[in-house]
Formats: structure tokens, sequence, C-alpha cells
């Protein structure tokens, strides 16, 4: 191939006879320091907070701080190219992402600008990155489903579109892997995904790509990274950049998955702008408006009113505790910002239980809302039931004698613990959920050995889709459970039961 | 009086904004104790004979000023013995004030801000006119003329010549700058040339490539 000169020559001489000349005007500053991320600029009195300002070199910068004489500037981008006394001037415009389906599959920086090698993003949309979220009259209550795949998650702490629901816990506790099967889950939904890496290791970044492209979830997701070794900058805009890039699908009526992974990392990215900027610090050092930053982030994941196309972005933000305290500053404000929470417990997950979600504190605050109605009657009342269980299995362990009723209920819940586990990246259909869910909750279970839960649900699921899959199929139309439906579930787990343990008893004699 | 100004900047070569606000303080309350316009004239004018006729010519005594081992008093002293009879009363006090706040370290800073207030105070606005090649007298002062009526104020005017430019010209008042330059318009006219095609290479690829054999 051979660059064709002609074609070149004709579009800068096009170029050229539109060009005019104009006096070019603007407001400038003097670089006074620089270093870390940040420059102190003399001038600029004209500036607006939040407003775009260039540096002769060509860095892009963001108007951070207004003072009585100087004005902190962030610098998006290499600074250590910016030299003191050079010139700075405003833009008057505010920053902006490119956004719109060109993004999918992609891997892009906080800027848009992508990482990936595949060629430049050729779209003309562009989006300011911060925005003033919906408000009151503009949004709806959360209706619609967000199926994460995850029974445990599915059943008890249901995720609804347009819902923020946190996901919180110790480092490795699974957090990541939730977001991720939640991802994949939504291959067949519609929704498009946005995962947001805020100061993570490069290397398990390109370990999570590489996880969404063999699972074909790449198709429809776009990657936002910000690793550890971006300046703080980026690291504290990547999150508002990912929520414009949502909400281009969001105002446009499609639904959007965002994942931030994770906010602890950004909220200490912005305690070191703030503190590098004067700020005052606070709690844990942390400024007075980190509140604010994170707030006016997840304000803008929110269903839209029919009006404005009943759009939506669910979130899912994450954050790390130190040693299971929930109480420190960062995971209170995101608690309390948050639609509820996925807790996961490092002993759960030491034990085996994954993903290692604490029932009992693990909340999601929309509810059945956001469940369809089969899975409304099946799992009711399991994560109260799953609370009681954990209680009542501490108090078993003191060895005292156990009624027959406590015992089955002991039994009940070692089973349905069992039921609720799941393998990384196998997300599972709603429809089998349901199936699953009912029978652990209808005590169909309770005579089967616990190490053999697993294996009969596998069974189990592989028998209804190959011999009835009319059930499956009517409860996928009707997503609701009425009497002949359930009689007729009832009948064929009685079935598969028989052929489940005639296959046991069998192979226990030839053995 | 522009002239001073840039000596004030001259001799210093540290910029602190902490420093900045602090001399901007007493600055305005210099101007403000002296009085009518004229008294403020007068006290500017002294200032900036201390700045050109004694610190810029005896630097040590500066660094007396600046000493934290020089007490309070033996500054008031010197001030005494050195300005007594070559300063009006008010200007002695002032420098005082600023003594006696061991402020004198800044005495520089102060005068250059006392400087900038009182400029605007009298309606006038420092500008710099930047210029490729010298230009017609007429068409310089048809400039000015200009730009006192597009600032509604009286413009004091340093001018530069500056090569760079190309041609054109470039003005600069306080953060704001005009830039009517060859230099910028050929710039913006580069970057115009290689956005556009580049915009067009990436929506059409096919058109701007050829097989090497054909």
């Amino acid at each position: 191939m051979k660059f064709n000169s002609d074609e070149i020559a004709s579009v800068i001489q096009k170029e050229i006879e539109q060009f005019s000349t104009h006096i070019d005007v603007r407001d400038v500053g003097r670089v006074l320091e620089v270093g870390d991320g940040i420059a102190q600029v003399y001038g600029l009195s004209g500036v607006m907070a939040g407003e775009m300002v260039e540096f002769a070199s060509g860095v892009r910068g963001l108007a951070f701080n207004l003072e009585e004489n100087s004005v902190g500037v962030i610098i998006l981008g290499d600074y250590l190219n910016i030299n003191e006394g050079e010139e700075v001037r405003s833009t008057g415009t505010l920053l902006s992402v490119p956004v719109g389906d060109e993004l999918l599959g992609r891997v892009v920086d906080p800027l848009g600008n992508p990482l990936d090698g595949k060629g430049p993003i050729v779209t003309s949309k562009r989006r300011p990155v911060e925005v003033i979220a919906a408000g009151v009259s503009e949004r709806q209550p959360v209706h619609e489903p967000l199926q994460t795949g995850i029974k445990a998650i599915d059943a008890m702490t249901p995720i609804g579109r347009g819902q923020r629901e946190l996901i919180i816990g110790d480092r490795k506790t699974g957090k990541t892997a939730i977001a991720i099967d939640a991802i994949i889950n939504q291959r067949d939904s519609g929704v498009k995904c946005f995962y947001v890496a805020i100061g993570q290791k490069e290397s398990t970044v390109a370990g999570v790509i590489e996880r969404l492209r063999e699972t074909g979830a790449m198709d429809y997701t776009t990657v936002i990274v910000a690793g550890a070794s971006a300046p703080a900058p980026l690291q504290y805009v990547a999150p508002y950049s990912g929520t414009a890039m949502a909400e281009e699908y969001m105002f446009n009526g499609g639904h959007a998955l965002v994942v931030y992974d994770d906010l602890s990392k950004q909220a200490v990215a912005y305690r070191e702008l703030s503190l590098l900027m004067r700020r005052p610090p606070g709690r844990e050092a942390f400024p007075g408006d980190v509140f604010y930053c994170h707030s006016r982030l997840l304000e803008r994941s929110c269903k839209l009113s029919a009006a404005l196309g009943g759009g939506s972005i669910t979130s899912l933000p994450i954050i790390e505790t130190l040693e299971g305290e929930v109480s420190a500053y960062i995971p209170t404000n995101v608690i309390s910002i948050t639609d509820g929470q996925i807790y996961l417990q490092p002993d759960l997950f030491f034990a085996g239980v994954k993903p290692a979600m604490n029932a009992g504190i693990s909340v999601s605050r929309v509810g059945g809302a956001a469940q369809i109605k089969a899975m409304k009657k099946v799992a009711g009342g399991l994560r109260l039931d799953l609370a009681a269980f954990r209680e009542l299995e501490a108090f078993a362990q003191l060895g005292t004698e156990l009624d027959p009723a406590t015992q089955a209920r002991l039994d009940r819940g070692y089973r349905m613990v069992e039921l609720l586990k799941q393998g990384q990246y196998r997300p599972l259909n709603v429809i089998d959920q349901v199936l699953v869910i009912f029978a652990g909750t209808r005590g169909y279970l309770d005579k089967l050995p616990t190490d053999r839960v697993a294996e009969w649900e596998d069974k189990f699921l592989k028998f209804m889709s190959d011999q009835k899959s009319e059930i499956r199929k009517e409860l996928a139309e009707k997503k609701d459970l009425d009497d002949a439906l359930t009689a007729k579930i009832r009948a064929a787990i009685d079935e598969f039961n028989t052929q489940f343990v005639g296959v046991t008893e069998h192979a226990t004699v030839t053995v | 009086m522009s002239d001073s100004v840039t000596q004030h900047f001259a001799q210093e070569s540290v910029f602190d904004v902490d420093v900045e606000k602090l001399a901007k303080v007493y600055a305005q309350a210099g101007l403000n104790s002296a009085g009518d316009s004229q008294a403020q004239q007068s006290l500017m004018d002294e200032l900036n004979a201390v700045v050109t006729e004694v610190l810029n010519k005896f630097p040590d005594l500066e660094k007396v000023f600046a000493s934290v081992l020089v007490s309070n008093d033996d500054k008031l002293g010197i001030l005494d013995r050195v300005f007594a009879n070559q300063l009006s009363a008010n200007s002695l006090n002032f420098l005082k004030v600023i003594a006696r706040h061991g402020r004198l370290g800044v005495l520089r800073q102060i005068i250059r801000n006392a400087n900038a207030l009182w400029t605007i105070r009298k309606n006038q606005v420092a500008v710099t006119l930047e210029f490729a090649h010298p230009v017609e007298e007429s068409l310089q002062k048809e400039m000015i003329e200009r730009l006192a009526k597009k600032l509604a104020a009286e413009p004091l005017v340093t001018v530069k010549i500056n090569p760079e430019l190309i041609g054109g010209f470039v003005v600069r008042t306080g953060d704001r700058v005009l830039d009517a330059s060859t230099r910028s318009n050929l710039e913006r006219a580069r970057q115009a040339m290689i956005a556009r095609a580049v915009e067009m290479i990436q929506q059409r690829p096919e058109q701007f490539y050829q097989e090497s054999g054909a």
C-alpha cells in the first residue's frame, strides 16, 4: 500500500481556501510551579472553575483551584514537558470525551484516547465529562431487573436498571469477579457495559480485558483505564469519563452498566490532588468535599422517565475495605449514597463460599421491584432465612442438643449455602436460577448430602433443558409462577430426584 | 511610571504568591492613608524614588531590611537616619509601619503592588504592543487611540519588537492577549490542515491509499 499524496494535497488545498484570519483573543497566565501532576498558574484572571486550559507545550489541564492570586491546574497529560514561566491559555471549553458505538470493544484512557493499538476512534460525538445529574422530574422509580447471573445476588439483593449497588469487601474477596460476571451476563440483554479501572495494576486490568474478550463480552463493553502508574488527575477524572460515555446510551433510551473498580483508589487520588493544592485536610486527611466527589458521580446513574426515553445507567461502584472496617470514612460515605450494598466477607471466601456474600448485612433498597415475579415468589424470604441460619449455625457450634425443628432449619440452611455457591465467569440464566432456588427453598434438597448439591444442580439444569424444555419455555414467557406451573415444576423435580437417587444407588452398588 | 515598574521587576527573581497577597494589603493601606489623589501621587513618587535611588544602588541595605538578625527597633533607627530629611512625613510613616510589622523585607513587592493599584485608580492600564518590525509613528498612535477607546482607560504603552511574530501584532493588557500575528495565524492554519487531513483519512481511508504496484 502506498499513500496517495494527490488526495492529501487536495484536502489541504480546500482547507487553505476556506481558512480565514481573525484576531485570536485569549486569557493567559504563567506557570509559577509545576510538579506531581499539578501546576500553579499566575494570571488567568477570567478562567472559570472546571474550565480547560492549554499549556504552550500543547498539554491540557483543568482549572481546579481558583485562588486570590493564582489558579491551581490539574494536568491531564505529561507534566514533565511543562516549564516554569510557560504561558497557559484558557480555552473557554469544558473537558469532554468521545462517545458512541465506536468506543465499544475498545480500551481507552480517561480522555478517550485509545490504548489498545487498534487505531483511532472515529467519532465526532463528544459529551462533557462533568454534568449535573438528572433532576427528580426527569426520573422514574427503578422497576426493570438487571440480571447479574449470580444466584445469590439476583435472589437476595436484586439489582434494577438505574440502581447504584455498592460492592464492598476486603482485598481478594471476589469484588471484581462479581462485576465481571455481571458484565458477561449482559450478552443478550442489550445493556452496554463500561468497566472503569482506577489505580489498579496494569497486569490485573489486562487479565480482566482478556477474560472479557474470551467470553465475548468485549463486543458491548468499553474499558476505561487509569492504572496505578497514571497520574492522580487521570485517576480522579476516570469515573466521570466512564459515566459520560454511558450517558450517551441513557439519554438515547438505551441501558448501560458502569463498574467503578474501585472508588477508594479514586478517593485517594482526589486526596492527593487536594493536599497538593493545599486544600485543608479533614477526616483521614481526605478533603471536606470527598463526599460530593462521589455523590455527584453516583447521582448520574438513574432511570430516566418515559418521556425522556426511559434509558438507564446502573452502576456498580466497588470499595475496598481494610480488615473489614466498613465504618471508615469512604465506605460509610459510599454506603450512604448507594441504593444498597453487597458485602463480601473474607472468612466466607476462605470457607469456600463464593461469592462470599454476607446475606445479613447485604441489602438492596430497590428490592423486589427489580425482580421478575417468579423470582420474587421463590426467593421472598431467602435472605432473612439465610441470615437466621448464620446465627443458628454459630449457636449450634456450641455443641448443644438441638430439637428436630432447629436441626431441620440448619440442614436446609447448609443446603441453601451450597446451592448459592457459583463458579466464576459462569453466570446463570434467571429461569435456571428460579428453578434451582425453587427446589432449595421448597425442601427438595433436604435429604441430599451437602457435598452433592453442586452435582445435583448441574444435572438438574441439564435435565430441565433437555427433557423438560417446555417448562423452561413457559416460565420464560410468563415470568411468573401460577399454580399449574408450580405443579409442573414440582413433578419435574420429583421425577429428576428419583432418577438422581437411583443413579446414585446404582453407582454405590457397583462400587 | 511603567519604566520604574519594569525596574522593580528587573531586580526580582522570585515570585511568591503569598508575598504578593501580603504586599497588596500593605499597598492598599498605604495609598488609602495618603489622602487625596495629589498626596497619593507624591507618595508614589517618593516610594519609587526609594527603590530606584536607594534599594537599587545599595543592595546591602535591602539585605539588612530583610534580615531577622536586625531588630525592628534598629531598622526603625536606620529609616530615621537615612530618610528623615529626604521623605515627607507621610511616606516615612508608611515605611515605619512596615518596619514595625517586620515586613521591610518585602518593601519592593509592596511598592510594585502600590504602583499597580495606583495605575488602576488613575484609570490607566498597562499595555504591551508587540510588532514584528518597527511601524510608522502615525499607525502606532492610531492603534493606541483605538485601544484607549476599547479599554475605556488611558493605555500606558510599552512597545516591543519581536521578529518571531513574522507579521501583524500582539496586544497584551493584564491577562488578556489579542493575537493578530502571522505566527499564530500560520500555526492555526497548520493545525486546521492536520485536523482536516486526519479526519478525511479516518472517514474514507481507501481514498488515500493506492496499491503499491499500481
